[in-house]
């Protein structure tokens, strides 16, 4: 019987024949959790585990760790973590790259809310403060490093966040309200209810607002253009329904409203944006003769009313996704486990104001994952994608197009590879060894869609370029887990090589650049197109060490070191993009942290280092305008008290950015400091 | 040198011993009881109307009689069996032939000479069969075996599990050791 119903499993996914990225919303987390008595995730290969059995080296931020981290917002609680960069180019903006590796419109980390990603392939973005959740309604927040293409598709190449959400109906209700007071005028609220409609269906609702003053920022020539104040106003519905037939059918839907001021990391470049998303999903599973089977679909809108860049002027943006995927999770034999996906996405991007008309990619993608135990303790998985991704243009009005709507009608493909084996050597070591090779899609701004008169770099004319192709990323890592049952902590140490092979560069961020072949054809206006850095690309070397004994009482204790280095793969061809990368992020970070829990109270001091980097600072020349400065070492510290003098209220007193250096950088984070009320009912 | 080689090669020789010999069960604690009940809740296809939770014991083994009474008394505590919607029962080995409306079973220690029984037991009256002795699910006779020190362990025997038409959730498989 067995044996049918894996020939029946394994002929079905022969026809699938796909890809993935999955239906978190429709998995038991808190009951899985209760028996294994740990997190568990599906993130690092596509299937239910737990979390000391994934082959990749992830980190897990539960609610307990957001209880205690005293933080008001994600990349807060992520850049305590090793090998996690966080730029915050203003209050209320973050750009957050993991494996030393920061590049501009082209962000190379994937983040997905409940599985749906976040991150904006048209612009090379995540805006952070868009997302529509709250820390209280999270259940985990799970990091996994180095590339995931082969299970995540292009652009997951440095890493992947998953948020996953509490689940309406499974997990304990999540109804709290939460204000916030502090410094800067910051003024916060957000609360979530939480009701049974019916024995099978819970649904939770939670809406928030956030405002605060921008002191500070970028200093700009144009003091005429007055400072975004970061404003925040979000609403949310997830619903969990129990079907007759088994299966669970998961729906969110969010209205997000962010206004604030964004800093591309390691440049001078601002955007002053109110940024409108507007999202809906739907996850479907149930168990069937072969094997678990899901689907899932979703849109997404990006709108955005007022844009503001130095360089581009005034702008308005749209953009829509729509992606869907089925998959098929079965076990044929009690040592194998395959996953096989299909996955479809089709994007539309427009900027009113470039001319260069609408662009537009649709992705077909196909995946397949295999686990491998070969011992008890000893398991491999293999996992591979396929993805095809069709560009197009229409409606390009711009004077003096160097290109017409025939040159965008090609297609991007690549596959994507990821291969890991994990060893539980005993009860308290685990080694792990993985190979990927992920895909780095250019983004749609890179493709075409940045086409524009620039008259302060000589009246030249910038352009995309629809001949970029993705750029492989090759990362070999091992990593091994000590558990010290001595002090009931968890040690890990992690060692990794990747090498990026081809480098974008963007002329707009590098200032004007020779002419580009692309542009010598009879073109009329000074022109520069997007290419590709000359060489053969950027290494990264680093190693992550942490220690950590989490406990609710007592004493509490962590700390965590990184060492990443970046360098031209061929120094002597390396040009413009190099300087900008190299040394944008610290190469020595270390986080520690202490805290006691007693009774009714608890108490928490953060201490974060990193090593000299770049920033963006004054010059006179001769008269004062922003430049990138190197900026000395950095030491802050975050402490944060937090008392429950009943069950159903707590006060909590943080502070972040505490200690800073002080030199000519106008866009260092400034302290803050805040007093939070939180009433559950 | 060839001294050297034969210590090596005894060396060895005990330490795969120590890897291969089963180990004996031992007695069930209160988080293997607290496992076993999460366990249940994957069956797919649990009998309707069934809602007693056997204790399996030998009266004649001292060990016996005394891990089925922690095993009932983890059972009643609601911070276990929560919902109470699991009613335990004590159940001499002697009569489980005889006992009926039964959703799981679970063995108390010392039961090693009678798991044939239990596997049969299970099989005919298609009834889940849990026990802390992981090598009772190894050896195919129980159809899960739990252990919670020092890493909670949950071993499926697929061939128990399909004789006794039991079906896990598939998500549950995926993350459990079949055999």
């Amino acid at each position: 019987m067995l044996r049918s119903r894996s020939l029946r499993a394994l002929a079905l996914s022969s026809c699938l024949a796909g890809s993935g990225a999955w239906a978190q919303q429709t998995l038991d987390y808190g009951r899985f959790e209760g028996l294994f008595d740990e997190p568990v995730t599906m993130s690092a290969t596509g299937k239910p585990e737990r979390v000391s059995d994934t082959p990749v080296t992830m980190d897990i931020i539960t609610q307990d760790d957001i209880k205690r981290s005293g933080a008001r917002d994600i990349p807060t609680l992520l850049k305590r973590l090793p090998g996690i960069d966080v730029y915050q180019g203003s209050p209320g903006t973050s750009e957050v790259s993991m494996g030393g590796f920061i590049q501009v419109f082209g962000a190379r980390v994937m983040v997905l809310l409940n599985g749906r990603q976040i991150y904006l392939g048209s612009f090379g973005a995540v805006f952070w403060s868009s997302l529509p959740v709250e820390l209280h309604e999270i259940r985990q927040i799970e990091v996994i490093r180095g590339p995931q293409s082969a299970l995540y598709g292009f652009n997951a190449v440095d890493g992947v966040i998953n948020i996953v959400t509490f689940d309406p109906l499974q997990d304990a209700p999540v109804t709290e309200a939460t204000a916030r007071i502090g410094n800067d005028a910051r003024r916060d609220a957000a609360g979530s209810i939480t009701a049974q409609l019916a024995p099978d269906i819970g649904l939770r609702v939670t809406a928030s607002g956030d405002h605060a003053h921008d002191e500070g920022g970028i200093a700009m020539p144009l003091s005429s253009v007055p400072w975004t104040n970061p404003d925040r106003e979000t609403l949310s519905m997830t619903l969990s329904a129990l079907l007759p037939d088994g299966g669970r059918i998961g729906v969110e839907a969010s209205h997000s409203d962010i206004s604030e001021r964004s800093v591309v990391a390691g440049t001078t470049q601002f955007f002053d944006a109110r940024i409108k998303t507007d999202a809906i999903k739907a996850d479907y599973a149930v168990d069937t003769f072969i094997g678990r089977v899901g689907a899932n679909a979703s849109y997404t809108l990006y709108d955005s009313p007022e844009a503001f860049n130095e360089s581009l002027g005034d702008f308005r943006l749209h953009d829509h996704t729509a992606a869907g995927e089925v998959y098929d999770l079965f076990k044929p034999d009690p040592n194998d486990s395959i996953r096989v996906a299909l996955e479809g996405r089709y994007e539309t991007m427009n900027v009113v104001n470039f001319s260069s008309g609408t662009l537009s990619g649709g992705l077909v993608a196909g995946s397949a994952s295999w686990e491998h135990q070969f011992l008890p303790g000893l398991s491999m998985v293999n996992a591979v994608r396929y993805d095809r991704f069709q560009l197009g243009r229409s409606s390009a009005n711009l004077p003096g197009d160097i290109y017409t709507d025939k040159d965008f009608d090609r297609s991007l493909q690549g596959t994507s590879v990821n291969s890991s084996l994990i060893w539980r050597a005993d009860d308290d070591d685990t080694l792990r060894a993985s190979f990927a090779r992920g895909l780095s899609l250019p983004s749609l701004l890179d493709l075409g869609q940045l086409a524009l008169f620039m008259p302060q770099y000589g009246g030249n004319y910038f352009y995309g370029n629809p001949n970029l192709n993705p750029s492989a990323v090759y990362e070999e890592r091992v990593g091994w887990d000590h558990k010290i049952d001595e002090v009931d902590a968890l040690a890990r140490v992690s060692v990794y090589h990747e090498q990026t092979m081809q480098i974008i560069s963007t002329p707009t961020l590098t200032g004007p650049t020779p002419p580009s072949p692309a542009c010598a054809a009879g073109n009329p206006y000074a022109c520069t197109a997007v290419g590709y850095e000359p060489g053969t690309g950027i290494v990264v070397n680093g190693i992550q060490v942490q220690i950590d004994h989490k406990s609710r009482d007592g004493l509490a204790w962590g700390a965590n070191y990184s060492w990443e280095t970046l360098h031209p793969h061929t120094p002597e061809t390396a040009s413009a993009m190099v300087p900008l990368l190299q040394g944008s992020l610290p190469v020595n970070k270390v986080n520690a942290t202490i805290g006691y829990g007693w009774g009714d109270w608890a108490a928490d001091v953060r201490l974060f280092y990193s090593s000299k980097t770049k920033g963006i600072g004054l010059i006179s020349n001769p008269y004062p305008e922003s430049a990138i400065l190197d900026t000395k070492d950095v030491l802050i510290l975050s402490p944060h008290v937090t008392w429950s003098p009943i069950e159903d209220l707590s006060f909590d007193l943080s502070a972040d950015n505490l200690w800073p250096y002080q030199d000519n950088l106008v866009q260092r984070n400034t302290p803050t400091y805040f007093l939070a009320v939180t009433a559950r009912y | 040198m060839g001294r050297a080689i034969k210590d090596r090669v005894t060396r060895l020789t005990i330490v795969l011993a120590c890897l291969l010999v089963p180990v004996w069960g031992g007695a069930t604690t209160l988080k293997d009881v607290k496992i076993g009940i999460h366990v249940i809740e994957f069956v797919t296809n649990a009998p309707s109307g069934r809602s007693g939770i056997g204790i399996v014991y030998d009266p004649r083994v001292k060990e016996s009689s005394e891990d089925a009474q922690l095993i009932l008394e983890s059972l009643s505590s609601s911070s276990i069996n929560s919902a109470q919607t699991l009613k335990p029962v004590l159940i001499d080995i002697r009569d489980l032939e005889a006992s009926t409306n039964l959703r799981a079973v679970m063995v108390a220690d010392r039961m090693k000479p009678h798991y044939d029984t239990l596997a049969e037991y299970g099989r005919r009256t298609r009834t889940l069969v849990l026990s802390s002795d992981l090598d009772c699910a190894r050896a195919g006779k129980c159809t899960v075996g739990i252990a919670s020190n020092p890493r909670v362990e949950v071993i499926v025997s697929s061939q128990q599990a399909q004789a006794s038409g039991i079906q896990f959730s598939e998500a549950f498989r995926m993350m459990v050791t079949e055999y």
